[in-house]
């Protein structure tokens, strides 16, 4: 069963798949590697020397070297302009990409066209599977440092993730060129094992089978490609060893498998290994101390100084007025409270001042920077972080991990340290951690730190968010509606937490439902109604202005008499 | 012109097909993959259904419209239903449907053999009209013809009919659907079965058009038929229409000036060219679906 | 409005538990619906009513708990079945299908039923829907596409009718209209269940309310007593 050529399949196969993890791992749906094979292998082929000039081994090495640059060629003019699509029209496009490139191929000369291109055969089995082990290392290292949890993050959720920070063009275009660079690597070992390569080799139907290969592994962990890998080679050995000839038997058998697997098991043999959550080994207080305290610290804006400054905002969806004609100033450390009917457009001006929404009139200047001018994760660069109203956790991260997202601007990129195995990654590393945890304690979620986000109650969840969104050390915090569904003890102990925060210099803003939270909590209040502000002030000014108790318990003008 | 009526044929089995794709993607918001596989399965039955029963070619059409109806149904219930409220159902979808279609093609192979099959010699009527110069088969006027009709009864279905309505509801918003009383599950149904109908009379021309049916001849199409709903725009069903026209009258330019082995490129050519131009497509509107 | 002399309520929730995975919106809240009568649950955001109503409606499934309608169990029956038995929702924020015509949403409305008749009743009743009947419901301001939510849930002709926030994003002037419809409404022996932010306006035209906060019942009682209640205020405030 084990002949040389099925351990060689194994191993390139499951290279083949790592091409397709590389973006699948950061949720992007890109079909195009079969082209990118396509181009390293005829490439590589064409442009290395000689085995019988270099010896085989230097061959096989130079042409992997062309065959990956021009695979992460490849990736960045297909990444490029495909950076705006999302979803399905990713996979269409980049599926056509690899249709195209296929075409082309048959149409020129130097290929060898439609009869393909004759290739010396180099390749050994030991030299895949080292080659594939390198590929595995490198994403086994990848997962737990900052930028692979950045890339599961931005699968999650793209939105989040760019309000943690996160710059997800850059990404993404990294996550297409690993694909590029892996996919060209395949077509190089393919191009010299099989002897000649034709364009065929790199159609339509590959691509999906590493495709198919990358989702029956699993992209939730490393190991997914070569499980899958492994699980699809031996189908077929083991059904002709049983005895199962049909050429028709085989196919169904596989895509039978394959919708069994996408039904009942849908994170990939994968899934079936436990997850490795980020795990904190506690130290002593003061070690933790000092760990936390190395943290890049902001310098926070200071009592009057200006956080906040809207004139004249608003926002105009053709016609209907989300917001109209906002002004608004908000100085270091209070703590503001925003409320209003619903519809009223909080959720809109919130947007605005983080930089999801654009305002189609007046200005705005939030931390020195006009958000609506910058990206998303720009904004959060300069100090706002926010929680949202529909809880837009990272769901198969653990809480500590979601966290430690969170704290994505103030730590230090550990990737690529990682890959040496320096102790300085493993501090940095660390120090997230412990810094990450400390947030948890601070919502009192220390006890559930490896506990997944989806599996967590609504109010534990809500706890999380603003956890995440104190790990950035913002100098503003936006929290929207965080006291949705929780009762009033948890209300109130939510209330003391964001006093506690503002003690340390936060300025926070708050909007809230639960009005009498709202006022015990914050130091100004400003209540709106159809997008407009109606009033402005303290606790005590408003819970007396009648045109606010009209607002919210209805009109009290009417024709009937009580 | 000869090109030009050649393209239009070719180009109204392209639309007819894509407009099955459209049709789930714009109502359900779902990429059925496993619509190609329907495509190849009624070609052949569609010549078994000659060769063996007898039929003449025409009367095997709405027989093969009733097939792909009822593989609609089996691909609604088995790959897209039991995934509906999970978080990945697109993508989901997607696998499932290739999978599904996997299936297919291996029982086609496992009752036909993996050879290419033809039509018996003398299925097809002998009539030829001559227009503005060009010669044309009563077989090519009739494809035409049949595909035209069903696409402009389906937009007529869409507009006007009591499933058309709930259909574009379902489409606008699923749970305001729902709320309504529309029965989201048996629509559901419905638009795929109508789809894959359409999928399968589509097979079953252009099997007609070349007098040939292969294995392969779905994975050729499909990804023709997605450039097509894109360049018309996802959802739209006159931009399928529009679409694979202009795609087939496009090839055949291409393959007259350019050369034939840069045919399929074409549609790739189009497709990126209104990915990235106009990426909702000629017809499509820029749809956000409230979640 | 007097009692009904009735002696089954058209309505009655028993228990009800609504969960999300694992959140818990609705913890075992019971109330009852007389028939022909106004009754309106009202609370702040976040407490459980629109679960509630969706529970009763049949869009969401509920955890445990009875619901009962006109003698018989619907707590499994789901939403397109209970159109067609006579209970209807007109749902929060109106969902209206602005790509379809006027008259193309309430004929959707009368899906079950097909009663063309229905449908000119409607339009005799709001005049203004029937002057634009062809244009795209897009179009319409907030306080027409709410006349014209509530006039589709009357095509279906439906002997209980729940109403989600129906003030919501609304001037005052035109909740007024809006509620002198539903008074209509009511007044012509359909039962209404009225789920408001609005709490004054509900209270004043109920005939019994129930003030829910963190998908508990907090209080309840003839509408009358809950508006003259301080306590109600208090938990409605929640100062």
């Amino acid at each position: 069963m084990f002949t040389e050529s099925t351990l060689v399949f194994i191993a390139l196969s499951a290279i083949f798949a790592y091409s397709f993890y590389a973006v699948l791992v950061a949720g992007q749906l890109s079909l195009g590697q079969a082209g990118f094979a396509s181009l390293a292998a005829f490439t590589g082929a064409a442009l290395a020397p000689s085995p019988n000039d270099v010896g085989d081994l230097p061959a096989l090495l130079i042409a992997i070297f062309i065959g990956m640059t021009v695979g992460a060629l490849a990736a960045v003019i297909l990444g490029l302009p495909t950076m705006r699509l999302r979803g399905v029209f990713l996979a269409i496009a980049t599926l056509a990409f690899a249709e195209a490139v296929r075409i082309l191929i048959i149409n020129m000369d130097w290929t060898g066209g439609a009869q393909g291109m004759s290739v010396p055969k180099i390749l050994e089995p030991w030299m895949a599977w080292v080659l594939l082990a390198l590929v595995a290392y490198w994403f086994w290292r990848q997962g737990p440092s900052r930028y692979g949890r950045a890339l599961e993050a931005i699968r999650e959720d793209e939105l989040a993730a760019r309000a943690m920070g996160i710059d997800v063009g850059t990404h993404r275009l990294s996550a297409f060129i690993a694909a590029g660079a892996i996919a060209g690597l395949y077509g190089v070992l393919w191009a010299f094992y099989v002897r000649l390569i034709a364009p065929e080799d790199f159609g339509f139907a590959q691509a999906i089978d590493g495709l198919v290969t990358a989702v029956v592994g699993g992209s939730t962990a490393f190991v997914g490609p070569l499980l899958g890998s492994v699980f699809l080679t031996m189908v077929p050995e083991v059904q002709r060893a049983i005895g199962i000839e049909a050429g028709w038997i085989r196919p169904f058998l596989a895509s039978l498998l394959l919708l069994l697997v996408i039904l009942f098991l849908p994170g990939g043999l994968a899934s079936l290994l436990p997850r490795r959550v980020a795990r904190l080994v506690s130290g002593s207080d003061s070690e933790q101390a000092e760990l936390e305290s190395r943290l890049a610290q902001r310098v926070h804006p200071t009592e009057g100084q200006t956080v906040v400054n809207l004139q004249g905002l608003g926002k105009d969806y053709g016609g209907v007025h989300a917001n109209r004609d906002i002004d608004l100033h908000i100085t270091g450390g209070e703590v503001i409270g925003l409320i209003g009917p619903n519809g009223a457009g909080k959720t809109t001006l919130v947007n605005m001042i983080s930089g999801l929404t654009r305002s189609t009139s007046g200005t705005a200047e939030v931390l020195g920077l006009d958000p609506g001018k910058v990206a998303v994760h720009k904004v959060a660069a300069a100090g706002v972080s926010r929680t949202f109203q529909h809880s837009k956790l990272f769901a198969r991260l653990s809480a500590l991990e979601n966290v430690m997202v969170g704290g994505h601007l103030v730590s230090k990129p550990t990737f690529l340290r990682r890959l040496f195995w320096l102790p300085s990654a493993r501090r940095d590393e660390r120090r997230l951690a412990v810094h990450a945890a400390s947030c948890l304690e601070r919502v009192g979620l220390g006890d559930k730190a490896g506990n997944r986000a989806s599996a967590l109650s609504y109010g534990d969840q809500r706890r999380l968010e603003i956890a995440r969104a104190l790990a950035s050390d913002p100098s503003l915090l936006i929290l929207d509606e965080p006291a949705a569904g929780m009762n009033h003890v948890e209300a109130d102990a939510l209330s003391d937490l964001i006093g506690s925060l503002s003690t340390d210099g936060l300025t926070i803003l708050l909007i809230e439902h639960n009005v009498g939270m709202v006022m015990k909590t914050c130091s100004r209040i400003v209540v709106l109604n159809f997008g407009e502000v109606i009033a402005t002030g303290t606790p005590e000014e408003i819970a007396n202005n009648p045109a606010v108790v009209e607002a919210y318990l209805g009109s009290a003008e009417s024709e009937e008499a009580s | 012109m000869q090109q030009l009526l050649n393209g239009l044929f070719t180009g109204s089995i392209y639309a007819l097909f894509a407009i099955g794709f459209t049709l789930v993607f714009g109502v359900l918001d779902r990429l059925n993959l496993a619509h190609p596989a329907v495509f190849a399965v009624s070609a052949f039955v569609g010549i078994e259904l000659v060769e063996v029963a007898g039929l003449s070619i025409w009367y095997t059409l709405p027989i093969v419209f009733v097939v792909g109806g009822l593989l609609g149904i089996i691909i609604e219930r088995v790959a897209f239903r039991p995934l509906k409220n999970r978080p990945d159902a697109h993508f989901a979808g997607l696998i499932s449907s290739i999978a599904l279609a996997g299936m297919f093609i291996a029982l086609l192979q496992w009752r036909y053999g993996p050879n290419t099959r033809r039509f018996p010699a003398d299925s097809f009527p002998s009539t030829t009209f001559t227009v503005f110069g060009a010669q044309v088969t009563l077989l090519q006027v009739a494809i035409l013809v049949i595909s035209v009709a069903l696409m402009v009864a389906l937009t007529l279905l869409v507009a006007k009919s009591r499933l058309g309505r709930g259909m574009r509801a379902i489409a606008e918003n699923p749970t305001a659907a729902r709320v309504l009383g529309i029965n989201v599950d048996r629509v559901t149904m419905t638009t795929f079965a109508i789809s894959s109908a359409l999928g399968a009379v589509a097979g079953a021309l252009f099997a007609m058009n070349v007098n040939s049916a292969q294995l392969g001849m779905g994975t050729a199409i499909e990804l023709k038929g997605l450039a097509v709903i894109i360049v018309g725009g996802m959802g739209s069903l006159p931009g399928a229409l529009v679409g694979g026209l202009l795609l087939g009258l496009a090839e055949v330019f291409a393959v007259a000036n350019i050369g034939s082995s840069w045919r399929d490129m074409v549609a790739f050519g189009l497709l990126f060219l209104i990915l990235l131009v106009r990426p909702q497509g000629l017809f499509g509107a820029r749809k956000v679906r409230e979640v | 409005m007097t009692e009904s002399h009735a002696t089954e309520p058209i309505l009655k929730v028993e228990n009800l538990v609504v969960s999300y995975g694992r959140v818990e919106a609705v913890r075992g809240v019971s109330f009852q619906a007389a028939s022909g009568s106004l009754i309106t649950l009202v609370g702040a955001n976040g407490a459980g009513k629109s679960s509630i109503i969706n529970a009763v409606s049949g869009i969401v499934r509920p955890k445990a708990g009875t619901i009962t309608f006109e003698g018989r169990d619907i707590t499994k029956t789901s939403a397109h079945a209970l159109v067609g038995e006579g209970l209807v929702q007109v749902p929060e924020g109106r969902q209206i299908l602005g790509t379809l015509t006027i008259h193309e949403n309430l004929q959707l409305g009368g899906w079950h039923t097909n009663d063309t008749a229905a449908i000119r009743e409607v339009y005799e009743r709001f005049p203004v829907l029937a002057e634009r009947r062809d244009l795209p419901a897009g179009a319409l301001s907030g306080g027409e596409q709410q006349m014209l939510a509530i006039g589709r849930a009357l095509v279906a002709r439906p002997r209980l009718i729940l109403l989600d926030e129906p003030s919501m994003g609304l001037a005052p002037k035109i909740v007024d209209e809006v509620f002198r419809v539903i008074e209509e409404i009511r007044a012509s022996g359909t039962t209404v269940v009225l789920i408001e932010q609005n709490a004054r306006r509900a209270l004043r035209a109920a005939d019994h309310g129930y003030v829910l906060a963190s998908g508990e019942i907090a209080h309840e009682g003839p509408a009358a007593d809950l508006l003259a209640d301080e306590r109600v205020v208090q938990a409605y405030l929640g100062v």
